[in-house]
């Protein structure tokens, strides 16, 4: 039986599914990155050998999320694909008719409008983390609420605080004021919710329009009192989709079986193995230009594998020249 | 004597006019190169904070090129054309200069503006030659060498040249051909219209090589440079308010002329983050395309510390997007 491996390696989460030629999820993981990318790939593809039955086979390989790159050289990739795209075809698939993705992560945050099945307009969250899930674990932990909880201590909330926004900074300190105050901690979080929403369709839905079906996806999904304040301001329900906190690997997984499919090519999959090997990073600052531009180069076994981060193509001539010697 | 041309603002639409002229008058022309990182973090520590990018990138030029040269060319371009300004920042880029920069040699910081006249621009003309010579007979001469450079650049530009190769070819002397017609934008491959100042346009470091990744996702790049200006103008002028500021003028036409005639697949925008009209201006041109038709619009903020990742994941998801719509 064929499988297709999607990975997004996001800047909190990384997440790995297997998918099967019918679409349907076979396992998924979700791990925190914490800012060890390869590390983490590595212990995924791992767990992810445990759990799959021995005669499924990995015919394809897709990677997202902010660390698609270097995942992508790492485990073999054949479809290297922008989160926003990944989310959309994973969305598109579980929801054929849906018109507008909402998406929150970790520290990004998109909007994807889809008319008739085609991406018509996007947008990302600038430099602004205020409506991202960072910020709301931030919260969580500052008030000493487990982030599981967060989302049925703001659902009891009858009478919501107003909380300012427009900036993480200046809403932690109006947060903060608010419980000085005396307000309750279900108004605060409620408040917060509502806070978080309204700064997203402000910055990130700016000048959209957010036609139903509207699908909500990505970690913060989970936080029901965000699904309900996205509900209340848009006034439409929200589909929150079984596997709401790894669509963008879904997505990555069914571009690589689109690719290999359409292709018939052979997969460029690694193998299960690369969880042994030993990845290794490095960089320096290149002295030929005054761009001096920070070059990564990435060892497999102590062997140079690849370079990047130049804006010319300099280093990759270099990778070229090693890789055809050997 | 050894006159020295930042490579920012407006070099990208005007140096072949300098250059020619300068020359033409004696002097050698010293220019400080594309923008590199050093450029930029020269610029970003002696720029008012609260300036926008392309005037960082301005500061950061001038700064290289201060030592190396006898005077500055630093002109106060007022008004380019009739009922049109520059913006606020152009208009005061010498004084800021002036103030923000230690050791500088003379500044040439003569004004011009097209809206007084022919007499005070031959005025000004003059005065911009005043280190070289009086003699209003060579000043004439040169100011003529310098116009046909920059319609022969122009021109070149029309047909698709980037600045860079449209310069050298003036350099080797290239001359006014017939227009053979815009370089037919041909309908096989994507197309891409790239709004945005020149100096956001044609700066490769700043817009991270904006137009050859665009070329590298299958996409072609038209620019404001490859439209005839007389169709932009008739475009600007069809305008019931037109705007107050040239680019933006330029901006909003080459907006209106891509949508209705059906010419590009989408259009990207590019806007440097600090900069007051494009803060109003983006956003006019975006709600007219959207307004307008059915062309894919994607707004790219640029600044000094814009990380490249943020820009290649929103270029690949938009060309993305283009690409579905078009075989959809």
């Amino acid at each position: 039986m064929n499988g297709y491996l999607g990975i997004d390696v996001g800047s909190v989460s990384t997440n790995v599914v297997v998918i099967n030629d019918a679409h349907e999820v076979l396992t998924s993981l979700y791990l925190r990155t914490g800012g060890q990318p390869i590390r983490v790939v590595q212990e995924a593809i791992r767990q992810l050998k445990e759990q799959l039955s021995p005669d499924l086979e990995i015919a394809g390989v897709g990677t997202t999320g902010s660390g698609r790159e270097l995942t992508g050289v790492m485990v073999g990739a054949d479809v290297v694909k922008n989160e926003i795209t990944a989310h959309a075809v994973a969305a598109q698939h579980f929801v054929p008719e849906v018109q507008t993705v909402l998406e929150i992560g970790g520290q990004d945050s998109k909007i994807v409008i889809l008319r008739d099945g085609i991406v018509v307009d996007f947008a990302m969250n600038s430099v602004c983390a205020a409506g991202t899930g960072s910020f709301l674990d931030r919260q969580a932990a500052r008030l000493g609420v487990a982030i599981e909880e967060f989302g049925r201590m703001a659902l009891r909330s009858k009478n919501p605080v107003r909380i300012a926004g427009r900036c993480a900074v200046f809403a932690e300190s109006d947060m903060i004021h608010k419980q000085q105050m005396g307000h309750t901690m279900e108004d605060i979080i409620r408040g917060l919710c509502q806070a978080l929403v309204r700064n997203y369709l402000n910055n990130v839905g700016k000048g959209k329009e957010i036609l139903a079906p509207v699908v909500f996806q990505g970690g913060v999904a989970a936080n029901i009192g965000i699904v309900k304040a996205f509900e209340e301001a848009l006034g439409t329900k929200v589909v929150v989709p079984r596997y709401y906190h790894v669509m963008g690997a879904i997505g990555a997984a069914m571009l690589a079986r689109e690719k290999i499919l359409a292709g018939a090519e052979e997969t460029r999959f690694r193998g299960f193995g690369v969880s042994e090997v030993d990845y290794r990073t490095g960089s320096f600052e290149c002295r030929g230009c005054p761009n001096c531009c920070e070059i990564i180069e990435f060892y497999m076994d102590g062997s140079l594998a690849a370079r990047w981060g130049g804006r010319c193509e300099k280093w990759q001539r270099v990778q070229q020249e090693a890789a055809e010697r050997a | 004597m050894r006159i020295g041309i930042p490579e920012a603002l407006y070099y990208h639409d005007y140096y072949p006019l300098w250059e020619g002229f300068y020359r033409a008058l004696g002097a050698e022309v010293v220019t400080s190169g594309p923008t590199n990182k050093t450029v930029i973090n020269f610029g970003v520590e002696s720029a008012v904070d609260d300036t926008c990018l392309p005037v960082k990138v301005f500061f950061g030029h001038t700064r290289l090129l201060a030592p190396r040269v006898d005077y500055l060319f630093c002109p106060r371009l007022v008004s380019v054309e009739d009922g049109a300004y520059t913006c606020p920042k152009i208009l005061g880029l010498p004084d800021m200069v002036e103030q923000g920069l230690p050791n500088l040699p003379p500044l040439i910081n003569t004004s011009f503006d097209f809206r007084e006249g022919r007499v005070r621009l031959w005025a000004a003309i003059r005065e911009a030659a005043k280190p070289l010579t009086r003699n209003p007979w060579r000043v004439q001469r040169a100011w003529k060498t310098g116009l046909s450079r920059l319609r022969v650049y122009r021109e070149l530009l029309t047909q698709g040249k980037t600045p860079e190769e449209a310069r050298q070819e003036c350099l080797a002397g290239a001359r006014l051909t017939r227009r053979g017609g815009s370089k037919g934008t041909g309908r096989s491959g994507l197309c891409i219209g790239i709004l945005g100042h020149s100096y956001s346009i044609y700066d490769r470091y700043i817009n991270h090589d904006l137009t050859r990744r665009v070329e590298g996702f299958g996409g072609k790049v038209i620019t404001i440079d490859m439209v005839p200006p007389e169709i932009l103008h008739q475009e600007a002028v069809r305008e019931e308010k037109p705007l107050f500021w040239s680019a933006g003028r330029k901006n909003m036409a080459m907006a209106k002329y891509l949508v209705s005639n059906h010419q590009v697949d989408g259009i990207i925008q590019l806007a440097s983050f600090g900069c007051g009209p494009d803060s109003m201006v983006a956003e006019v041109v975006e709600r007219r395309v959207r307004r307008n038709g059915r062309v894919p619009f994607m707004l790219l903020n640029l600044d000094e510390h814009s990380g490249e990742a943020g820009l290649v994941t929103r270029l690949e998801a938009f060309m993305d997007m283009v690409r579905r719509r078009r075989v959809g």
